[in-house]
């Protein structure tokens, strides 16, 4: 059979944390050809570490390829329409990073490029492919709790948590200006960048569709530029609710965890990773929890078995395990979020819709 | 006998507990404790545990017309007899919470200033769905240990009020922003299985820029797993009437009405913000 070959656009922290390591484990599957970055010695350095033949600065030189069968979207959100759709016009598949996009009419012109086109397009959000999360799933879905009636999953991160990989490459930033990710000129804050994943396990675990979300948010980051901290409360149309808070700038020691809980009718479920992590390292100067990151995240295979679970339904010729729609849903609850938080007052969703992502 | 007169009014084990407090901390005498209705006679202070939420307001109400000094679990309601209670000085407000250790504990380092820049308060409380704790009482409990803890003032507050399990309110959600920006996440549920291993479950999580202080006072426990299923215990943790004793002494020696009012005032806006399902400017 022959191996799908894939070019991978972005070689920043997602890429070489997550998705480069999980493509090179897939190589009975899937072969690396190229890769993009506006950043040539990155781009440079991600090809010749993870045995691409090429390298571009310009993506639209990978895109343009006709060797290359799947694109992998590794870029910051505000990019992924313009590249999400060049290569569905090219006739590659789109496997994407969550969130996304920006904006709701950019994850609408994602959908309708890639049907146009007749390629398939998968929004990477990690944890349908978690397995903890898979195994909360199946419990939900074989009626163990009964009707969800609440899901709450609050996401604890250490400011520069992407720094404990040792990885070659840190986030994306502007020349003269902040990681894109604290920038308000890229970035809408922790509502797209991580809550995304709970507004996510919200919609999946409930079943449901919200009707309304309340988010109050703030900047706890003193040289960050969009909220970093989260908390909401979703009513779902069925009646349940969804609650979260997401910090995103704790101690830097401090341990990036979890806590899961999904109560029903019939009885609950916990999920929560251990706070203090599968080692602990107690110092003087207190503790440290050096496995906990890449034990969390990365080493459950959740990036594999999402690249891998893409590949299948390419293969196949079946739909995405994950739905588009889901995804664009997804983001529709987080930039209700974000406008809420503006607000300062819960935000239907039907408004957002009605007014076109409701300014 | 010397010694300060404590008289006590409520039921249960909160009762129990807080009367062998009182009987075993030396400068103090039980001069009597009595069901809601009436006040014990003779007390200097009277303090209250074990209420329903419109007992706490009738007997707030009993020792302003009576000129009793009295403190009592957070009022849930907020009219206007409560009202006039606190602004009296008489009555001051403890909450039921401040019984475990480690929330105590959490509230003083919080006060200490350990966290530095101060982020936000996430509390979850879950009892049992046949529990008889209304969730309205166990809501104004933990939003009163969540002010005490931050001393800050609610500026900005949400609320959802929902009947998730029953056809009755058994949960709660409320999100307050504070004056000094800290955000307030509340979660109060009726939500564990009537019959489960745990009665009760208590998480506070405080956060900031130099800690992360996380108090799960019922997860210090001696878990069996056997053909009964499981159960927990909590036998060497102090009893909860030692360290609610003690806060609503020290409260009672320090009356502060206006931070009284402001709780109350709080609590007002939160049942607007659930009646009404918009957030509240305080």
């Amino acid at each position: 059979m022959r191996r799908l070959r894939v070019g991978l656009i972005g070689t920043g922290t997602i890429a070489q944390s997550a998705h480069l390591p999980a493509i090179r484990r897939l190589a009975d599957e899937l072969e690396l050809v190229a890769v993009a970055d506006v950043r040539a010695e990155v781009a440079a350095d991600a090809a010749r570490r993870y045995g691409a033949e090429a390298w571009y600065t310009d993506y639209r030189e990978l895109i343009a390829r006709p060797d290359i069968d799947l694109v992998d979207i590794c870029t910051p959100e505000f990019l992924h329409c313009e590249q999400a759709v060049a290569a569905a016009e090219a006739g590659k598949h789109v496997l994407c990073e969550k969130p996304m996009a920006s904006t709701l009419e950019e994850a609408d012109a994602m959908i309708a490029a890639a049907r146009r086109n007749g390629v398939k397009l998968m929004i990477g959000h990690s944890r349908r492919f978690t397995r903890r999360y898979r195994e909360v799933a199946r419990l939900i879905r074989e009626g163990a709790v009964g009707e969800v009636r609440l899901v709450r999953e609050n996401e604890r991160r250490p400011r520069a948590m992407y720094g404990r990989l040792d990885l070659p490459v840190g986030h994306w930033t502007p020349e003269g200006g902040r990681p894109w990710l604290a920038s308000s000129a890229y970035s809408q804050g922790a509502a797209l960048t991580n809550a995304v994943h709970e507004t996510d396990l919200a919609r999946w675990f409930t079943g449901q569709e919200a009707v309304s979300i309340y988010a109050a948010a703030r900047i706890t980051d003193p040289a960050g530029e969009v909220p970093d901290f989260l908390t909401y409360v979703i009513t779902f149309a069925g009646g349940a609710l969804a609650v979260a808070e997401i910090v995103n700038q704790l101690p830097a020691d401090y341990p990036y965890y979890h806590m899961l809980e999904v109560v029903g009718t019939e009885g609950l479920i916990r999920a929560a990773d251990p706070p203090m992590s599968p080692l602990e390292v107690w110092r003087p100067d207190g503790m440290a929890y050096p496995l906990n990151f890449g034990h969390l995240l990365h080493v459950d295979d959740a990036y594999r078995d999402e690249i891998a679970a893409f590949v299948r339904c390419v293969r196949e010729d079946r739909d995405p395990p994950l739905d588009p729609w889901d995804a664009r849903q997804a983001l529709a609850l987080s930039i209700a979020a974000v406008r809420s938080s503006q607000l300062g007052q819960p935000v239907l969703l039907a408004s957002l819709e009605a007014q076109g992502e409701g300014a | 006998m010397n010694g300060r007169a404590i008289g006590l009014i409520g039921r249960g084990t909160a009762l129990a507990s807080l009367a062998r407090a009182v009987r075993e901390q030396p400068g103090l005498r039980l001069v009597g404790q009595v069901e809601p209705g009436a006040l014990p006679p003779g007390a200097d202070v009277v303090v209250c545990a074990g209420l329903y939420g419109y007992e706490r307001v009738s007997v707030a109400a009993m020792a302003l017309e009576t000129g009793c000094r009295l403190a009592v679990p957070p009022l849930p309601a907020t009219d206007e007899r409560g009202h006039e209670a606190l602004a009296s000085g008489l009555v001051v407000q403890v909450s039921p919470l401040l019984g475990y250790a480690p929330l105590r504990e959490l509230a003083e380092r919080v006060h200490r200033g350990e966290l530095g820049r101060r982020y936000g308060l996430f509390a979850a409380y879950h009892f049992a769905r046949n529990a008889p704790t209304p969730v309205d009482d166990a809501f104004a409990d933990l939003l009163h240990y969540a002010l005490e803890a931050l001393e800050s003032r609610p500026v900005e507050v949400y609320a959802r009020r929902s009947a998730l399990w029953t056809q009755e309110a058994d949960t709660w959600h409320a999100i307050l922003r504070l004056e000094d920006e800290t955000l307030v996440t509340l979660e109060v549920a009726a939500a564990l299985p009537a019959g489960g291993p745990e009665p009760e479950r208590l998480l506070v999580e405080a956060t900031g820029s130099d800690a992360v202080i996380r108090a799960e006072p019922t997860r210090q426990a001696v878990v069996s797993i056997g053909r009964g299923g499981m159960t927990q215990a909590v036998p060497w943790m102090p009893e909860p009437g030692e360290g609610y004793l003690e806060a609503a002494l020290a409260r009672l020696e320090r009356p502060d009405p206006p931070q009284e009012l402001r709780g109350l005032e709080t609590l007002r806006a939160l049942w607007a913000a659930a009646a009404e399902g918009r957030a509240m400017r305080i």
